[in-house]
């Protein structure tokens, strides 16, 4: 149990609280690379291309797509150190695809956009779920590819500590990311 | 041109951008009133070795856990000072000896606690963080804008009031000693007034840049100017401007704010050395 506690929260603790490096980030996820490699073909963006006029329809409250990199990540290291300030906004971010994973029986995935500030030094991510609550690899984006989610924001407590996810969210194909 | 200042306007909305450009401001005129006197003193590298000795007190507070890291990092980098500048005059190490031995000890330390015992997920993002200013002044707190235009009030104020003392301290130490100034005691008043502008300055530039932030407005002026008076007050206004607009630069831009806050500082320096070289200097 207590093995699990520390995976979960090394994993979140990557995703949330930023990361350092694209090495430390891919290598923080193993068994996930080993997954989703094999399992992905981006059937989100072939689902959510339907979905087109909708999701630029979606009014977005806090855009980083628009920010330069230090901007975004600055309003990101907001987002996480002042998560009340958020709650309810809809938030849209471009970043790479990452995913954590709880170990057991039974794994808890954490899907997460991790966005480089200038230096690509420092990371800040924030996890999100789909819209459908799926919590399968095979519904999200391949981990290290280039995503734009759009979902609402909101905070939750696990282990004592505050977490940071976009519920609801919707993976944009590519061509709507700006 | 309509796109670029409404990017300007979006960006001046967001608070810590505004506590940003608050902060650097203010940094920016404290470090330049001192810079003048301690690049005439020939202090000009002691700012580098604090700072790095302000690296070693913030990484012991992150080790100890320290919810207010300044309330340590402050104390301890005035400590330093008051030993370098002052105790060290009388030690048998002296000099750039004691600032090299000090400055490379407590990176060496500071880097070597963060790695073993810190607590944080990404100690390589504090590390790059705290020695080159990337991010840190972008994710300040109202708590820490408040101590920083507290703090610099202070610096401004001290300076103002003891002016004319510490212009004699400045250029003829033994003469104002002569006539019965306290010299040692504004000393120990530029040591501590040094720190603090050392702590201040570690948010906008980082450790390591922070000796940039000091000298290079003073030298700028210095190639213009020739008057202690003038020379002070055209640092402090280019220090001013410099910064603030490489932090505009960098938000846009999206390039580190400490390196290119420096980067517009020695372009700067150029521009002066240029027009002081065309126009022989401002002469007393």
């Amino acid at each position: 149990m207590k093995k699990r506690m520390n995976i979960i929260t090394c994993g979140l603790a990557m995703c949330l609280f930023a990361a350092c490096g694209q090495t430390q980030s891919d290598s923080a996820f193993p068994v996930a690379v080993s997954q989703t490699e094999e399992a992905h073909q981006s059937p989100v963006q072939s689902d959510s291309t339907g979905q087109k006029d909708e999701e630029q329809e979606q009014e977005v409250d806090v855009d980083l797509t628009k920010l330069s990199s230090i901007m975004c990540y600055s309003e990101v290291y907001t987002m996480v150190t002042y998560p009340e300030q958020y709650w309810g906004k809809t938030v849209k971010m471009t970043g790479e695809m990452v995913y954590g994973m709880s170990s057991g029986e039974d794994p808890k995935y954490y899907f997460a956009v991790l966005i480089a500030d200038a230096l690509a030094c420092c990371q800040q991510g924030i996890e999100f779920v789909l819209e459908s609550g799926s919590n399968d690899p095979k519904d999200y984006p391949a981990i290290g590819s280039q995503v734009t989610v759009v979902g609402e924001f909101t905070s939750y407590e696990e282990n004592g500590m505050t977490y940071c996810q976009l519920v609801s969210a919707k993976v944009l194909p590519q061509e709507d990311t700006q | 041109m309509a796109q670029l200042t409404e990017k300007i306007a979006l960006y001046l909305s967001y608070p810590f951008v505004q506590y940003a450009l608050v902060v650097g401001v203010l940094v920016a005129l404290c470090s330049s009133l001192l810079g003048v006197t301690l690049v005439l003193k020939r202090f000009s590298f002691i700012g580098d070795g604090l700072s790095h000795t302000a690296f070693g007190a913030m990484a012991i507070a992150a080790v100890l856990n320290l919810t207010n890291e300044i309330l340590f990092i402050l104390p301890a980098t005035i400590l330093c000072a008051v030993l370098l500048l002052r105790v060290g005059q009388n030690a048998k190490i002296k000099g750039d000896a004691a600032v090299a031995m000090l400055s490379v000890g407590s990176l060496a330390i500071g880097y070597l606690l963060m790695n073993l015992f810190s607590n944080s997920a990404n100690i390589s993002g504090d590390v790059c963080s705290t020695l080159f200013g990337s991010t840190s002044i972008l994710t300040l707190s109202k708590t820490e804008v408040w101590l920083c235009v507290v703090l610099s009030i202070i610096v401004v104020g001290v300076f103002i009031v003891f002016y004319n003392k510490l212009f004699a301290v400045t250029f003829d130490e033994n003469f104002a000693k002569a006539v019965g100034t306290n010299t040692d005691g504004y000393n120990l008043l530029i040591a501590v007034i040094i720190a603090v502008i050392i702590v201040l300055a570690m948010n906008l530039v980082g450790s390591l840049l922070v000796s940039a932030l000091i000298i290079f407005p003073a030298l700028s002026a210095m190639r213009i100017f020739k008057t202690f008076r003038a020379v002070t007050i055209c640092a402090a206004v280019t220090s001013v401007i410099c910064s603030f607009v490489g932090m505009m630069l960098s938000i846009l831009a999206g390039t580190p704010v400490g390196a290119t806050i420096v980067a517009v500082d020695i372009a700067v320096f150029a521009l002066y050395t240029l027009a002081g070289s065309l126009t022989g200097g401002q002469k007393a």
